[in-house]
């Protein structure tokens, strides 16, 4: 049993403050993936959580507010959304867009989310700049309203509608939960309105009843302030008292009412969007979080679709009906949603899909078998313990626990639940909200080609007169009054050094040929898992020479993905998640990659199933013949997506008819046969080309043995050239790519730096950083924060051993793309020309050097840290030299490097949007060009 | 006969049965140019005439016509039952046994799903006007729509038998015709149709009818079915509460309670209960509980604050009846303490509904009785 001991009303002044908090709960750890807390409550209701993790120099403070869409009414939609922007405005004592500069220039991160039943704001940031952090939440908490002013509003109102039209309208697929929930949800059931909002409603809301929602809900006793990391428990309460401890209460807040969702009879609906694939969604109203019944039914949902051993996948997918179907159970704080998804064919009728579902539906008690139950315990575990891995992942859970649930909770109580199911619970929870059951149905289909109809969201209570809930009347503000001077930002004490990560470097040498297998890895003991990323060089590479293959390393990856020559895929699928592990087989431009994980206790079956999948691929003429189909299938999908055909356009523009510039076609695809695969695997999985990197809960002495069956692999040695021609780009030309939506997206590129640690490569980007690497960019202030044309833009340099290039990109709104295009030159060339400032130089050295305390922490930043050694061949020195290059490089240098390498004269630019409007509002930038994404 | 009068009738006949004909191409040719007025007279001369009258053609055209006359909101005025002529002229269509030489499958099968959404919409439409008479002959129509659909698309457009039910239950009652209601309903319970709403409104009906017996028997079949259902627990709980069944009652708040701990709706219900059993002191507890719930609710407040205020008018009167000028003016402080109370509640209710003429009354007698002046001559004016 589980030893929690539980103080009520334990009392802990302060010495240096007048305030007081109570302790609630001390968690001491009684397994091995419990963590320690407390939980105490200070007077004024703020809920304070600390987990002491002392792994890494970090900590990470999050803020959240116990209010999402789900506390908003009809015609005041997207409130809670629009708050976690403005919050980022600025208070009495932090100026506008200083929160972002102030958290980056300590070197931490930071963001807010919003959901429907609460909005978090969070940094993470080496550990001695807790008290800077604590100091700029508090003040947006007590501080905040004097300082929103008409602009700021105007300018965030502006984010959030290009943030809607980016992310939703303008995404494939993107409108399906807002109209979902528009049918699922009766008429005002906060659930009925999506979390981002109506534009209407957007662009009806006034400062002061945005005002007046902070009132009622942004109070410290509907605020829960969780801290985890390297931080002192007591030190911890100290700072929060100094800096919450003043905060008046809010008004009081009550959970809201669970109502039970009660479909009569199935409940059908359509809705056309920019897509090729048409969806079926299913959708049945099910049990809040943390309901007695969500394990059972998060089990049925997995077992019903949750692999490629699941009836759905057997049923749809595997007989080419669709490309996709899975089945899922999201639960939220009012309500769950059962959902199953078919993405099918587009010639599988929507009509036969609803029958194939039905069918199975009706039919499913049999396949709810005590194997699959395990199966899905066993994925359940590891993914829960995955939760463990940062200090965010605990502090999220933490916060989670404290705003769901009344009782003290951690990670083994939680694994418990969902191990504590049985076939039976399974079985009655099929039966009491499935079967037979009602459903909301979304035929979401496709709109016709060549269609110039827009996606739209439409408000379904625009024309309902908009009330005013009496709850806002009558609310006050009332400014904390503290005895210390809060415009003074806290000096941080010094940093804690940073240690890259203690590892070891090996070769493993095939018996069978004369190439060592480089192997470098750490050990890591925060989760119990093992990450084994095995690199091959080649990918696309290896079929430079023959670029009508194109996708074939692709292929071949996902071919991989399939059974072996003993098991099929269903099986191998079952046994990996058995033991809650999985193998995945990927490939890109340069490399092809298996990255493996599993439970520590699991390590030695896995790693069987790494062998049987790595040498005993099953390569089998079903498989193939469905893996073909689904990748023609996505490439007829990719051509929906914007995004996609920027870079597919920008590949051609830079690269010509290379296996760079060239992107996978539809006959191309087609004619690949087996034996092309067959071929390509004997190449490309070779041990000369191999490499592996190991972090996780294993030693070296443990984990070499484990790979030693890689003594035995055979092949010849495989040679290619990693040089490849680029296409010479002279003057400036803009290309349109015809895609009408409310947004359009905007590259500009041009060939650059090749990558390097500490040269020239390594120093552009931090001269970059200023201009488009970092939230405070100038271009970001510019395009979203000023102007209002983006939800976001950036730029970088991105490199690889051979060649590199530079982007700028960004979604911008369609009416504002030359204008957009207009504020960009205007950046480029003020930087090049003016240079950076002093202050700006001071920020980046800053940003950069102290984010290093947060690159090593989960076992995943590990292994790119390593993998970065093992491929350059660098010492575990080249961070110190990195910084000392940063500490050292002057406005001079920053000033040259911008001049040599943004380049204002010679580069392209992709635009895709509508051509009808562009080709002449582009006209005054250059060359504007049609170009045809086939 | 003669002959050539056999061949003269011959000739009139086929160009009789030509003109009929001729009708039906153009009434279509004039559905094409948009010439619907015109359309709808050459159809319906095709459609009173003996030789074009069971023309599948016709029936498709004048179902296309009429549809058109529906759904283009240019032509609604041309007649206003035009979707139940269209539903009639399909469904003819459908059953024709030439139907598939001249149209394929689909082309049939949609006209049945356009017919019978038209008709549910038109339905809903009339409902919304009070033409509750019309609504129903919609409503019936799709009865004999629904065994057409062959490819279950009038379900898959929210349009059952059960939804169809429902809504002829809701234009029964507005008429006032209950044996009509209930019939609709209990389709709709022999159906186990998924709302437990059905049973609310079964039991209101009874209870309409005097018969508490029934109407108790009712909620408890919906419970079988839906047993933590909140709606149907406050009914059942209202009538423990009628008979003043305490324990029962009890019994099921704590369920519903459980069920639903944040419904200001079961606090509501207990406390109008108590407040019409003169239990002053439990009305004043669950009132309060679903005002802290819900400090918005209109009814919650509206609860409270007339609680308060009629305890104090009882005061008063009764203090008026008392002799004693003491004890009497004691009673009457303590009166006027009690009906202060009730301010608060009642101007979160005035700003819900500023029009409210009790509201407003009793704002003006709180106003007069704590002095403030202003408000009192807003809410004067007001009334």
């Amino acid at each position: 049993m589980k030893k929690i001991s539980i103080l009520l009303s334990l009392t802990f002044t302060c010495l240096s403050t007048i305030f007081a908090q109570t302790l609630i709960n001390k968690i001491e750890p009684t397994s091995n993936y419990d963590i320690a807390y407390e939980e105490w409550q200070l007077d004024n209701g703020l809920t304070l959580i600390i987990h002491e993790d002392h792994s890494d120099p970090i900590v990470h403070v999050e803020m959240t507010y116990h209010v999402g869409s789900n506390r908003e009414q009809i015609g005041m939609t997207g409130f809670a959304h629009f708050f976690e922007h403005m919050m980022f405005q600025g208070s009495d004592n932090v100026a506008d867009e200083e929160h972002f500069k102030i958290v980056s220039e300590s070197g931490g991160t930071l963001n807010g989310t919003t959901n429907r039943d609460r909005t978090n704001y969070f940094e993470t940031l080496p550990s001695n700049q807790l008290e800077t952090a604590l100091w700029l939440e508090a003040d947006r908490m007590g501080f905040f309203l004097d300082a929103v002013t008409k602009k700021k509003f105007e300018n965030q109102r502006n984010a959030v509608k290009n943030e809607k039209s980016q992310n939703q309208l303008n995404v494939p697929y993107g409108m399906i939960f807002e109209v979902t929930d528009q049918v699922l949800y009766p008429k005002g059931h906060p659930y009925s309105w999506p979390t981002i909002g109506y534009v209407d409603d957007l662009d009806r809301v006034t400062v002061n009843e945005l005002k007046d929602f902070f009132l009622r809900w942004y109070g410290p006793n509907n605020a829960y302030l969780v801290i985890s990391g390297d931080v002192d428990p007591s030190n911890v309460l100290e700072l929060v008292n100094k800096y919450f401890g003043s905060i008046p209460r809010g008004q009081e807040v009550r959970n809201l009412r669970k109502e039970k969702v009660i479909l009569a009879q199935n409940k059908y609906k359509k809705f056309a969007d920019r897509i090729y694939f048409p969806l079926a969604s299913f959708v049945y109203p099910t049990v809040p979080n943390y309901h007695r019944d969500e394990p059972a039914i998060d089990a049925l949902a997995d077992i019903m679709g949750g692999g490629n051993n699941s009836p759905f996948y057997k049923s749809f997918v595997k007989t080419e009906k669709a490309v996709d179907a899975t089945v899922g159970h999201p639960c939220s704080e009012l309500a769950g949603e059962f959902k199953i998804n078919v993405v099918s064919y587009p010639n599988f009728t929507f009509a036969e899909t609803e029958e194939e579902v039905s069918k199975l539906i009706n039919d499913f008690e049999k396949y709810i078998t005590d194997e699959a139950l395990d199966r899905f315990k066993s994925k359940m575990r590891s993914n829960i313990i995955d939760g463990l891995s940062s200090v965010r992942g605990k502090a999220s859970q933490l916060t989670s626990w404290a705003y769901l649930l009344d009782e003290p909770y951690n990670f083994s109580k939680e694994i418990e639940r969902y191990q504590a199911i049985t076939k039976e619970d399974v079985v009655r929870v099929y039966k009491k909200y499935i079967k037979n059951k009602n459903s909301v149905v979304i035929d979401y289909y496709p709109l016709p080609p060549g269609s110039e109809d827009s996606v739209q969201s439409i408000n379904p209570y625009a024309n309902v007169p908009f009330q005013k809930d009496p709850q806002y009347d009558g609310l006050t503000y009332n400014k904390p009054v503290d005895n210390f001077d809060r415009s003074a930002r806290p000096v941080p004490g010094p940093a804690k050094s940073v240690t890259v990560p203690v590892y070891f470097e090996k070769n493993i040498s095939s018996l069978e040929s004369d190439y060592n297998i480089p192997v470098i890895g750490a050990e890591s003991n925060e989760v119990p898992k093992v990450y084994i990323l095995m690199t091959l060089e080649g990918g696309d590479l290896l079929i430079s020479d023959d670029i009508k293959k194109a996708g074939l390393p692709q292929l071949t990856a996902t071919m991989l993905n399939e059974g072996t020559k003993n098991y099929s895929t269903e099986e191998i699928s079952s046994m990996l998640d058995d033991l809650g592990s999985s193998i995945n087989f990927t490939s890109n431009s340069r490399t092809s990659s298996i990255f493996v994980t599993s439970l520590v206790g699991n390590l030695d079956q896995t790693i069987e199933i790494l062998k049987e999948k790595l040498f005993m691929p099953g390569f089998k003429t079903d498989d193939f013949k469905r893996v073909n189909k689904q990748y023609r299938e996505s490439i007829n999908n990719s051509k929906k997506s914007g995004n996609n055909m920027a870079r597919e356009a920008m590949s051609k523009l830079l690269y010509g008819k290379t296996i760079r510039g060239v992107s996978p076609s539809v006959k191309g695809i087609e004619k690949l046969k087996l034996s092309d695969v067959e071929d390509f695997y004997k190449k490309q999985y070779n041990p000369s080309l191999a490499s592996i990197v190991v972090v996780g809960d294993v030693s070296e002495e443990a984990i070499l043995p484990q790979l030693s069956f890689l003594n035995d692999w055979k092949g010849e040695k495989v040679s290619f050239s990693k040089k490849l021609p680029v296409e010479e780009i002279n003057g400036k030309t803009i290309y349109v790519v015809h895609k009408p939506g409310p947004q359009s997206i905007i590259v500009l590129g041009h060939h650059a730096l090749k990558y390097d640690t500490e040269g020239e490569y390594f120093r552009a980007n931090v001269m970059n950083f200023v201009f488009g690497g970092a939230f405070n960019s100038r271009l970001n202030l510019n395009l979203r924060e000023d102007k209002g044309f983006t939800y976001g833009i950036g730029s970088g340099f991105n490199g690889s051993e051979n060649d590199g290039v530079f982007q700028i990109q960004s979604s911008v709104r369609s009416e504002a793309t030359d204008s957009a295009l207009t504020e960009i030159y205007k950046e480029m060339n003020n930087y090049i020309t003016n240079g950076i400032t002093e202050s700006e130089l001071e920020f980046t050295k800053s940003a950069i050097i102290n984010s290093d305390a947060l690159k090593y922490e989960t076992a995943l930043q590990k292994s790119r840290f390593l993998s970065r050694i093992q491929r350059y061949g660098l010492d575990r020195d080249y961070t110190k030299r990195q910084k000392e290059i940063i500490n050292n490089i002057t406005v001079d240098e920053i000033n040259a490097l911008a001049k040599k390498y943004i380049d204002q004269n010679n580069h392209v630019v992709v635009v895709v949007g509508n051509k009808y409007a562009l080709k002449k509002s582009l006209a005054k930038f250059g060359k504007v060009e049609e170009l045809k994404i086939k | 006969m003669n002959k050539s009068i056999i061949l003269a009738l011959t000739v009139f006949a086929s160009f009789s049965l030509y003109a009929q004909k001729s009708n039906v191409q153009n009434a279509y040719k004039s559905l094409k140019k948009d010439k619907i007025a015109e359309a709808i007279e050459y159809i319906e001369l095709a459609a009173n005439n003996e030789s074009t009258s069971n023309d599948v053609k016709m029936h498709n055209y004048r179902g296309e016509i009429y549809f058109e006359v529906h759904s283009n909101s240019e032509y609604k005025e041309l007649d206003k039952m035009a979707i139940l002529k269209c539903a009639n002229s399909w469904q003819a269509m459908f059953n024709h046994p030439k139907v598939s030489k001249w149209y394929n499958e689909d082309q049939i099968n949609s006209n049945i799903t356009k017919a019978g959404v038209g008709l549910f919409n038109k339905g809903v439409e009339l409902y919304s006007i009070k033409d509750f008479d019309n609504a129903k002959l919609m409503y019936n129509k799709i009865f004999d729509l629904i065994p057409l659909d062959k490819n279950n698309n009038l379900n898959r457009s929210n349009v059952t038998k059960e939804s169809v039910h429902f809504n002829l239950y809701y234009a029964c009652i507005a008429q006032g015709d209950l044996v009509g209601a209930k019939e609709n309903l209990q389709v709709l319970i022999d159906e186990s149709y998924q709302d437990p709403l059905i049973y609310s409104y079964m039991s209101e009906i009874y209870q309409k009818q005097g018969d508490n017996d029934k109407a108790l028997d009712v909620i408890k079949e919906g419970r079988e079915y839906f047993d933590t259902n909140v709606d149907l627990i406050i009914s059942e709980l209202n009538f423990y509460l009628g008979s003043e069944d305490f324990v029962k009652a009890e019994e099921l708040l704590k369920l519903a309670v459980q069920e639903d701990p944040n419904n200001a709706q079961l606090f509501l219900a207990l406390g109008s209960s108590y407040d019409v059993l003169d239990n002053y002191e439990k009305a004043e507890e669950s009132y309060k509980e679903a005002v802290d719930i819900d400090p918005s609710s209109f009814d919650a407040n509206y609860g409270l604050g007339g609680l308060y205020y009629n305890k104090a008018v009882e005061m008063f009167d009764k203090a008026n009846d008392i002799s004693d000028f003491k004890k009497a003016d004691n009673l009457m402080k303590k009166a006027e303490v009690i009906m202060l109370k009730s301010l608060p509640y009642m101007e979160v209710c005035y700003k819900i509904n500023p029009d409210d003429k009790t509201i407003l009354t009793v704002l003006k007698a709180l106003y007069y009785r704590n002095g403030d002046d202003v408000k009192y001559k807003e809410v004067s004016e007001k009334l």
